[in-house]
């Protein structure tokens, strides 16, 4: 991986910059839906993620599902200890970015599929919301 | 972002903690979305329940009460996450149910109609064309830019709170003009005969777009004269992929031509077929054949919806060992009563639950856990994308087929 593949540029970011390992869902995410807010766990049946928990790591996903709760919900997630410590989508939507903002944890938007791709390889990644990037780590 | 002197005020703290608190936060939600200035709104619908809010949520608004919060624009609420009446034999905790009530009585302090209802625009309000508004509820906002053409996004909890603190909304996104063209057209060359149909075109249309900032055009449906029930049941299921908006040649406000939906821009069309419509149904699959219970619900049944019901089941009797359940808001539920629909789906065994969405309801694994729920059979395609989390195993029918089976007990 060369040294400009691993820069990825975002067109919109909130936050404090954060280095952090790396979970990805595919086919999008609602944290009403689907995290078990009571384990803090994914509860997705069938998918490959079912059961883990995301806690204090990125996640990366496509794409922002419905759900307005997701404003109440990501604040929630934080104060229990089971919130990821940022999020990152390739479309995002204003629930979750509303609900990001809420609860203080870094959220960033707006790439294509092939950076979803090369993400999707990442285990470690650094998110600069103000610098508008994505480092992949490692 | 430009604020006006009225906003600068807000932020100054002349209005209160609680303002200067909303609007700070609206700045930085502005921000993110490079919105230039605030856009002052008529009306709010906020969203707020114990079961995805917590004892944080329930807090914040408290320290919004205590500190004199007003909300300075008519406001209603969304649907319960608590049955009141029912609750109990549910099996709902008591310490959820007291709650739940807590947040109803904060957030009517603070000025809110409690209204508990994701069909404020059939029940409640319905805003004018070009109307800004700040709609919670994915299903409300979807139904508000699209059959109404007034102006909302996705406003989630404190972002609808916020709004209806400071009577305004960063503008971004479908107050502006320029995101409310058309960008993908979808021509229909298949039957919609029932609301069912109308959710599966909204599954194949949502799953194909999946973008909050996109606006499909649907083509040749104006045939089928649909109604609100239909237009809400098509815009419910697109919101849960994310859409906002949607435009149906013929029928929305924005779009009495296809080229008034698109703004004259020669788009990529996908026709949706008979078939396509076909294996959608054919994706809900199941196992076991028994209906456990059959749910009418998300998003909460109209009066003409419960009066098709109750045509539906005249002198029939619900299956022994299948539950029918009906959610609607309690204004709908009076009205129901009143026409003598209640006491019909009663007596043939159907349940009402008011005020709420069955897909929100507080421990809802547990209650499916208690009643040996598997299969889940619905006219709902929303409620079907999102009771999966619960471990049901969700089965589309037509509403005149879910009564069938309803009676029945059994898919087969």
């Amino acid at each position: 991986m060369n040294k400009i593949k691993n820069v990825i540029p975002i067109q919109k970011a909130f936050g404090d910059p954060i280095t952090s390992d790396v979970v990805v869902l595919t086919g999008g995410f609602s944290p009403r839906y689907h995290l078990n807010r009571v384990t803090g766990e994914f509860s997705v049946e069938g998918h490959p993620i079912d059961g883990q928990k995301v806690s204090g790591k990125i996640l990366v996903c496509d794409y922002a599902r419905g759900g307005i709760a997701a404003g109440w919900a990501l604040n929630m997630l934080k104060d229990k200890g089971f919130a990821p410590s940022a999020l990152v989508f390739m479309k995002a939507n204003p629930v979750m970015v509303q609900g990001a903002i809420f609860a203080d944890i870094p959220i960033a938007e707006g790439f294509d599929e092939a950076y979803f791709e090369l993400l999707k390889q990442s285990t470690r990644i650094t998110l600069d919301a103000e610098k508008k990037q994505i480092i992949i780590e490692s | 972002m430009k604020l006006n002197a009225e906003e600068q005020s807000m932020l100054d703290g002349e209005y209160g903690e609680p303002v200067k608190q909303a609007i700070e936060y609206q700045i930085r939600v502005g921000k993110y979305f490079n919105a230039k200035r605030f856009v002052p709104v008529t009306q709010a619908h906020i969203t707020a329940d114990i079961e995805v809010m917590g004892d944080l949520g329930l807090n914040f608004l408290k320290g919004l009460t205590n500190k004199a919060g007003k909300f300075t624009v008519p406001t209603t609420s969304n649907a319960r996450c608590i049955e009141f009446d029912e609750g109990s034999t549910l099996g709902q905790k008591e310490e959820m149910i007291a709650k739940e009530r807590k947040v109803i009585d904060t957030v009517k302090d603070l000025g809110a109609m409690t209204i508990d209802t994701c069909i404020n625009y059939q029940v409640a309000s319905q805003p004018h064309i070009n109307e800004h508004i700040a709609w919670g509820d994915t299903g409300t906002v979807i139904y508000a830019n699209s059959i109404f053409g007034s102006r909302t996004n996705f406003e989630s909890g404190p972002a609808v709170i916020s709004a209806a603190l400071t009577g305004r909304v960063p503008e971004y996104g479908f107050h502006l003009e320029e995101n409310r063209k058309g960008s993908i057209v979808f021509d229909v060359q298949a039957e919609l005969n029932d609301l069912a149909d109308w959710g599966i075109l909204g599954r194949i249309i949502g799953a194909k777009v999946f973008d909050y900032n996109q606006v499909p055009v649907i083509t040749n449906v104006a045939t089928f004269n649909p109604d609100s029930d239909d237009l809400k049941h098509l815009g419910a299921s697109m919101a849960t992929w994310s859409l906002a908006m949607f435009h149906v040649v013929g029928v929305t406000p924005e779009a009495p031509t296809l080229e008034a939906a698109t703004g004259g821009k020669e788009l990529e069309v996908i026709t949706i077929t008979e078939e396509d419509m076909t294996n959608e149904y054919k994706s809900f699959e199941y196992t076991d054949p028994h209906a456990g219970v059959i749910v009418l619900s998300g998003p909460q049944l109209s009066l003409n919806e419960i009066a098709k019901v109750a045509k539906l089941l005249e002198g029939k009797k619900i299956a022994k060992g299948t539950t029918l359940i009906i959610t609607t808001p309690a204004s709908t539920y009076t009205q129901a009563e009143q026409s003598g629909f209640v006491n019909t789906i009663r007596q043939a065994g159907g349940i009402f639950l008011r005020g709420v969405c069955f897909y929100i309801l507080d421990g809802l694994t547990d209650i499916r856990k208690k009643n040996q729920w598997s299969t889940l059979v619905t006219n709902s395609v929303k409620l079907a994308n999102n009771v999966k989390a619960h471990r049901f195993i969700p089965v589309v029918r037509t509403t005149e087929d879910c009564i069938d089976i309803a009676v029945k007990g059994s898919l087969e």
